[in-house]
């Protein structure tokens, strides 16, 4: 009511019509254009109101926000700097990378505290915007994320208006959107529209004012408070009676605000033709704003003080904790992390359960979600976001674990009947609603609620006081109580779930009306108060038989009944006429007449009265059911017809039929009043068990609630389920295929199996089994020994006894029928968990394996005696370590040693001493391992210490398994051939010595034979050239100047025959040089190998015609002349061989050194020849030449080369010493020759 | 060269009667003065060392060294010596070489007539080869 101090922020405060209107406009992406349209459609005349326009901005770049709203609007637009004081007819825009808030009048621009990322602007300046009077308006327009959901709650709750942009509009509508799920809108329309509204809003706020007391009002809005009340508790079955009347004023205040409605009767009127608008009231009246952690101080104590003792206790008892008014159940999680938090910390905690319930069925949905926007940042710290939340999108979805344990419930605290068995009761922001005797009510119930030693949490305004001694604060600062232990169990209050105190609050608004009397104010209640007055008394009742409203002096037909007060009427009125009352509304309800009595005597005062009843049915209201108006209508005189009925002194005159029909009619009214009495009380029993039904349906709701969480756990574990059971089949799918495959193994081993349970009995068998044992599919489980075999084998019972007993396989082998033979294996059956679980039994047919056996055995035994009767040859079987097995007759002939004496001797006696010195025997032994067998000649001893020539062959013996198992050696005594044989070798040897020595000597003549002839063709040579030559030369000289001189004397016979003679002499000088060049080069006395070759080129050249190309790379002087002169004339030779064989005018002589020898190749590219086949030759044959050359060669130490190749030429190398290694005669033959010529 | 008769001539040749008949027929037939004469290369190598001759008629075979071996070194020492060699080998294979070594001429034993105007065109600075060298015939 104050108009000109401003008062105190907070929720108290009212506004004036003098305030400026904050409207504070959150947009962020598209926002800008819904800002526009919204100044756009605001009107001129707009007055008292101040913009305050927050964005998400660009925190690296000036905005221009400022300029660009400018031109929408007449209002003064400025971008904050800094603190500003808000004056009407302005708009002020957030500077980017700040944060703005308003307080007392004043804007601030502050630094952000949060990183980017984390910022929501919006929320915080909606925030500080509740905190001012009235709370001003809100709006959201266009934007992504949730910034601003939280802030405009807080503005909603504050009385503030809050409105949103119609999402279809907005560009982007998830920041409307989530506004809009907060529940807490008042309106959503388009940004024009808004404008509209803001003006109008602007008009009616702070004109429209309400006290805040009841008692300031006007009588008639006082009545028409409890009208709205009334009304709103027949629509929606919630009674505000109770509230503080501040609380119910404002809430009201607020809605006639957004409607414009200026006095509380005309809400009313509103109220009744707006059906909707009733809800739109409850909400407002029921509006909680929490948050996580509200008050964070409190938060730490509980969590400090309260959560560890709570979770101390019996790990198998339920913490049950009750959040009664959750609203949208920050609060409800809040202790749900705390409590989770610290059950981390436990080794083993207990399970804890939270109640949380509201009467807002929307708020409830909204926990249910448990999806907040991310402006709860703000609230929670990052490490419970992230262990408590998901996040999608600009909103956290509260996680399953946690959302597990909150149970929310529809419930009303003061109708419901309580949680119990609880350890803590959260209830903050709740008592503050209520009036004094409803909060000591409702903290009796948790009184009844809490355990012993459990806690209550309140709201820092909040407190438990009045008469209940049960709690004793535990933290009065953070207002938390403990339940002390009483001694007695707690009591429920009684009002809250009685259906009778109801009733009685319902007729409370009724009231005023009750006492208007004193005070007429109009003509229409002045002729109701006459009317009262004049009117017979009058009561109205409902169908059911509740009183609705009594006149004045009706209550002189009612009389107050023992027990408690009840607002029937039949229980109310006089006895007297309770009968007829009872048959009057009957007939009226039921059949919808009015109804007279007839009438009844009664006694007020000891005064006999008549009285008549008139009972007239009537419709109330739609919504409230039939009425009826029952009037009593007293008849003073007491006419005859009366006196008649009813006097009572008159019956004894009365005929005796009659007297007995009253009688009869009076006993038939006490039975039925004994039947009414019979009914009452049968009601109240059935009530107090409708009590325990709503109790247990308390219960079952909850459960309900927790079986709906449970089913969703259930069909996810169906799922599993599901899965597992796929899993199964397929194993079973697999068992089916590994057992077939075992049926199939079973039977294609042909092993006669039998499986034998721990008492003998048949449990499995293969069907090779069926020829042994005659078992048929029946004999399954029947006892082994029931069954007859064809098997000689009497043991099988012990022997599987035994088995049984000694868990050690047991192995025979057992004949069967016509000669065959069984191994049979009998092992103990262990399971795969190593449990012995029977016997097992398998005949495996071994006929063939015997037979055979037996067949290798006899021939053994056949090869044995033959080996023994053996007597020319010594047979001798070694065992691995070479010590004699046997020996047979052979060899006792053989070596003179008796078996006996032989046998377990080393095989190393028959060695000669210095065969075993060298280590012999082994050898052998180890020879034989390795390779076999080996052959064995040496000489051998015998035991008279002779020797003989024993010749034979060890052989290894191998066992099947490819182990030694000994040896096998024969022998024979061949002394004689060994005598043969040597005399023979040494025959040979002697032999070869001679022919040898005889090859070598005949090879030296040879060489000095080839040595001599050269020699004397050097010789001849010489003597041709030097001597005979030269005497012919001079001859001829002399000839020639004989005839000179003959010439001038004209002696013409004489100079013929000169002429002549010099022409023999011409002809004996070129036989000479041609001998002398056959004979021996001249060249090759005194020059080197390469001139020699340099000379035979010319020489052939000029013979023969070819060729020859010379590589040489030095003279190449040989010392020796002899060796020099047989190259030369091997080179010559090939050379020859060139022309007559290859067919080609071409060949080369390649002559070159390496290290002490000369190498002389001819190479030809001419038709070439099989080598092979030249060397079969024989050497004399001349036209090849070749072999005599290489033999010449060799007696120097030299040698020849040839290598051939039909049609690809013939390459010949001579290698030649450079000093020759004469063999043979050269040395024996002529020295060489000297030097001179 | 004016006077053939005062040429000087040395003679190596290590056939003792060739030598001789070699010096009688130059001198008496051809007019020239034979100087000296050796039998072996080392001899006439040591004698011409104080010799005044013009030209040396070598053998091509003599005992302690090829002759044509004896022509390259006595052009060493003395490069302006006409050096003719006189041979019973006609093959080419002596021929080549002995121009290479140095020699002026080579004629081939066998026919005497023909050396005094072989002598002659070696000291008119002339080379000479036999006839039958010259015309490549082979008669061996």
């Amino acid at each position: 009511m104050d108009s000109t101090n401003r008062p105190p922020a907070g929720r108290e405060a009212l506004t004036s019509p003098d305030d400026v209107l904050i409207v504070g406009i959150g947009a962020s992406a598209g926002g800008i254009e819904a800002i526009q349209a919204f100044f756009e459609g605001l009107p001129e005349d707009l007055e008292g109101v101040a913009f305050v326009v927050v964005m998400h901005l660009d925190p690296e770049r000036e905005s221009s926000l400022a300029e660009v709203l400018q031109h929408r609007t007449s209002l003064k637009v400025q971008q904050l700097t800094e603190r500003h004081k808000i004056e009407a007819g302005s708009v002020y825009v957030i500077p980017p990378n700040k944060s703005l808030s308003v307080a007392d009048g004043y804007l601030s621009v502050e630094e952000f505290a949060q990183p980017r990322g984390r910022r929501a602007p919006i929320d915080l300046f909606f925030r500080s915007l509740a905190q001012s009077p009235g709370g001003g308006i809100g709006i959201a327009m266009s934007g992504g994320g949730s910034d601003g959901a939280v802030g405009l709650k807080a503005v909603e709750e504050a009385g503030g208006l809050v409105m949103v942009q119609d999402p279809d509009e907005a560009a982007h509508d998830s920041m409307p959107l989530s506004v809009i799920a907060t529940g807490m809108v008042d309106f959503v329309l388009p940004a024009r529209e808004l404008a509209v509204k803001v003006a109008e809003f602007r008009r009616s706020w702070g004109a429209i004012q309400v006290p805040e007391q009841q008692t300031e009002l006007p009588k008639d809005e006082q009545e028409a408070l409890q009208g709205i009340l009334g009304l709103l508790w027949n629509r929606t079955g919630h009674d505000f009676c109770d509230y503080k009347d501040s609380t119910v004023l404002r809430r009201i205040e607020r809605r006639m605000q957004v409607h414009h409605v200026e006095s509380l009767g005309q809400y009313l009127d509103f109220l009744r033709t707006h059906p909707p608008e009733a809800q739109a009231l409850l909400k407002s009246l029921l509006i909680s704003v929490t948050q996580f952690f509200r008050d964070g101080d409190s938060w730490d104590a509980l969590a400090e003080n309260v959560i560890p003792e709570l979770l101390e206790g019996d790990p198998e008892e339920n913490v049950r904790v009750w959040v009664p008014g959750c609203a949208t159940g920050e609060e409800a999680y809040s202790i749900a992390i705390l409590l989770a938090e610290r059950a981390a910390d436990l080794a083993q905690a207990p399970e804890f359960q939270i109640f949380a319930s509201d009467l807002d069925e929307e708020a409830l949905a909204f926990a249910r979600r448990g999806v907040y926007p991310e402006a709860i940042e703000a609230d929670v710290s990052e490490e419970r976001l992230q262990r408590f939340f998901s996040r999608e999108g600009h909103h956290y979805r509260v996680k399953e674990e946690l959302r597990e344990r909150v149970l929310f419930a529809s419930h009303n605290l003061l109708k419901d009947p309580p949680f119990s068995r609880l350890r803590l009761v959260t209830c903050r922001n709740l008592l503050i609603y209520l009036n004094r005797p409803l909060q000591q009510k409702v903290v009796r119930i948790f009184e009844y609620a809490l355990r012993p030693g459990g806690y209550l949490f309140l709201g820092s305004a909040e407190s438990v006081d009045g008469d209940t001694g049960a709690f004793r604060s535990a933290d009065k600062k953070h207002r938390i109580y403990r339940r002390e232990e009483t001694g007695e169990p707690a009591r429920l209050p009684e009002l809250a779930f009685d259906a009778r105190s109801v009733d009685e609050r319902r007729i409370e608004p009724a009231r005023p009306i009750r006492q208007r009397g004193t005070l007429p104010s109009d003509e229409l209640e002045r002729h109701e108060e006459f009317l009262e007055s004049h009117a017979p008394p009058s009561i109205v009742v409902t169908a059911d038989h509740k009183i609705l409203h009594l006149s004045e002096s009706a209550g002189r037909y009612l009389e107050r009944p023992g027990g408690l007060p009840s607002n029937d009427i039949l229980r109310e009125v006089r006895s007297e006429l309770r009968l007829d009352l009872q048959a009057a509304l009957s007939m009226a309800f039921d059949a919808g007449r009015s109804t007279s009595t007839r009438p009844i005597k009664v006694r007020f005062n000891g005064e006999a009265s008549w009285v008549h009843i008139i009972v007239q049915p009537g419709h109330g209201e739609t919504d409230t059911g039939d009425r009826a108006l029952v009037l009593f209508a007293e008849v003073e005189a007491t006419g005859a017809g009366h006196a008649e009925d009813t006097d009572g002194p008159t019956h004894a005159e009365r005929s005796p039929l009659v007297h007995r029909l009253e009688e009869e009619t009076r006993r038939l009214r006490d039975r039925l009043q004994a039947t009414i009495e019979q009914y009452e009380s049968s009601k109240e029993e059935m009530k107090a068990a409708n009590e325990e039904l709503q109790s247990m349906n308390e219960e079952y709701k909850s459960t309900a609630e927790e079986l709906e969480t449970s089913k969703e756990e259930i069909q996810s574990v169906n799922e599993e389920l599901t899965t597992v059971n796929q899993e199964l089949k397929e194993k079973v799918e697999e068992l089916a295929q590994a057992n077939s495959d075992l049926q199939n193994l079973m039977a294609a081993t042909e092993v006669g199996t039998l499986f034998l349970d721990r008492d003998l009995n048949i449990q499995r068998y293969t069907p090779h089994i069926t020829e042994l044992f005659n078992v048929m599919p029946g004999d399954v489980g029947r006892s082994i020994t029931h069954l007859t075999h064809d098997v000689e084998y009497e043991h099988l019972v012990e022997d599987a006894e035994l088995v049984l007993d000694k868990l050690v396989p047991l192995e025979r082998e057992v004949r069967g029928r016509r000669g065959a033979w069984f191994l049979m294996r009998m092992r103990p059956y262990r399971t795969m968990k190593d449990r012995i679980d029977g016997v097992v039994v398998t005949f495996i047919d071994i006929t063939r394996r015997r037979d055979e056996e037996e067949a290798r055995r006899k021939a053994e035994e056949r090869y044995r005696l033959l080996v023994q009767s053996v007597e020319e040859y010594a047979i001798i079987l070694l065992d691995t370590e070479g010590q004699i097995a046997t020996w047979n007759i052979g060899a006792e002939r053989l070596f003179g040693y008796d078996e006996s004496e032989a046998l377990g001797q080393p095989g190393a006696i028959i060695f000669t001493a210095e065969d075993r010195e060298m280590g012999a025997p082994e050898d052998e032994l180890a020879a034989a391992a390795k390779d076999e067998s080996v052959t064995n000649e040496r000489w051998h001893l015998r035991k008279d210490g002779s020797r003989f020539w024993g010749s034979g062959m060890m052989t290894a013996l191998h066992l099947p398994d490819g182990n030694l198992r000994g040896f096998a050696k024969g022998m024979g005594d061949h002394t004689d051939r060994k005598r043969a044989e040597d005399e023979l070798v040494e025959l040979m040897a002697s032999l070869e010595g001679r022919i040898e020595e005889r090859t070598r000597e005949v090879r030296e003549l040879a060489s000095s034979l080839t040595m001599a002839e050269q020699h004397e063709r050097t010789r001849v040579a010489r003597i041709l050239h030097s001597d005979l030559q030269q005497m012919l030369y001079s001859i001829q000289m002399k000839l020639a100047l004989a005839r000179e001189d003959l010439d001038d004397t004209s002696a013409a016979p004489a100079v013929a025959h000169l002429r002549e003679s010099e022409e023999w002499l011409d002809r004996a000088l070129d036989t000479t040089r041609q001998l002398t060049v056959e004979l021996s080069p001249p060249v090759l006395e005194k020059e080197g190998l390469t001139d020699a070759i340099a000379w035979l080129r010319t020489h052939m050249l000029e013979l023969h015609d070819i060729e020859v190309e010379i590589v040489a790379d030095g003279p190449y002087y040989l010392p020796n002349e002899d060796w020099r002169l047989l190259l030369f004339q091997a080179v010559r030779e090939l050379l020859f061989n060139v022309v007559k064989h290859a067919g080609t005018d071409r060949a080369t002589v390649e002559l070159s050194e390496r290290e002490d020898e000369i190498v002389i190749r001819v190479v030809d590219e001419g038709r070439g020849f099989d080598v092979s086949s030249v060397a079969e030759r024989s050497a004399g044959d001349s036209s090849v030449g070749l072999l005599t050359i290489g033999e010449r060669l060799k007696l120097f130490g030299g040698r020849l080369e040839i290598e051939s190749t039909p049609g690809a030429g013939t390459r010949a190398s001579l290698h030649a010493p450079i000093e020759p290694r004469r063999r043979g005669a050269v040395e024996a033959g002529e020295p060489a020759a000297g030097e001179a010529s | 060269m004016t006077g053939s008769a005062e040429a000087r001539v040395y003679l190596v040749e290590d056939h003792d009667v060739m030598r001789e008949m070699i010096g009688e027929f130059l001198e008496s037939r051809a007019g020239l003065t034979v100087v000296g004469c050796a039998s072996t290369a080392g001899a006439a190598f040591a004698e011409l060392e104080g010799l005044d001759i013009e030209l040396v008629l070598v053998d091509t075979s003599l005992p302690d060294m090829n002759g044509i071996e004896l022509v390259r070194r006595l052009l060493d020492r003395r490069p302006e010596t006409l050096c003719l060699m006189y041979s019973g080998h006609e093959e080419t294979f002596y021929v080549e070489r002995a121009l290479e070594a140095g020699a002026k001429g080579y004629v081939v034993k066998g026919n005497p007539r023909e050396l005094p105007g072989a002598i002659q065109k070696v000291l008119n600075g002339g080379t000479y080869l036999s006839r039958a060298l010259r015309h490549g015939e082979s008669r061996f």
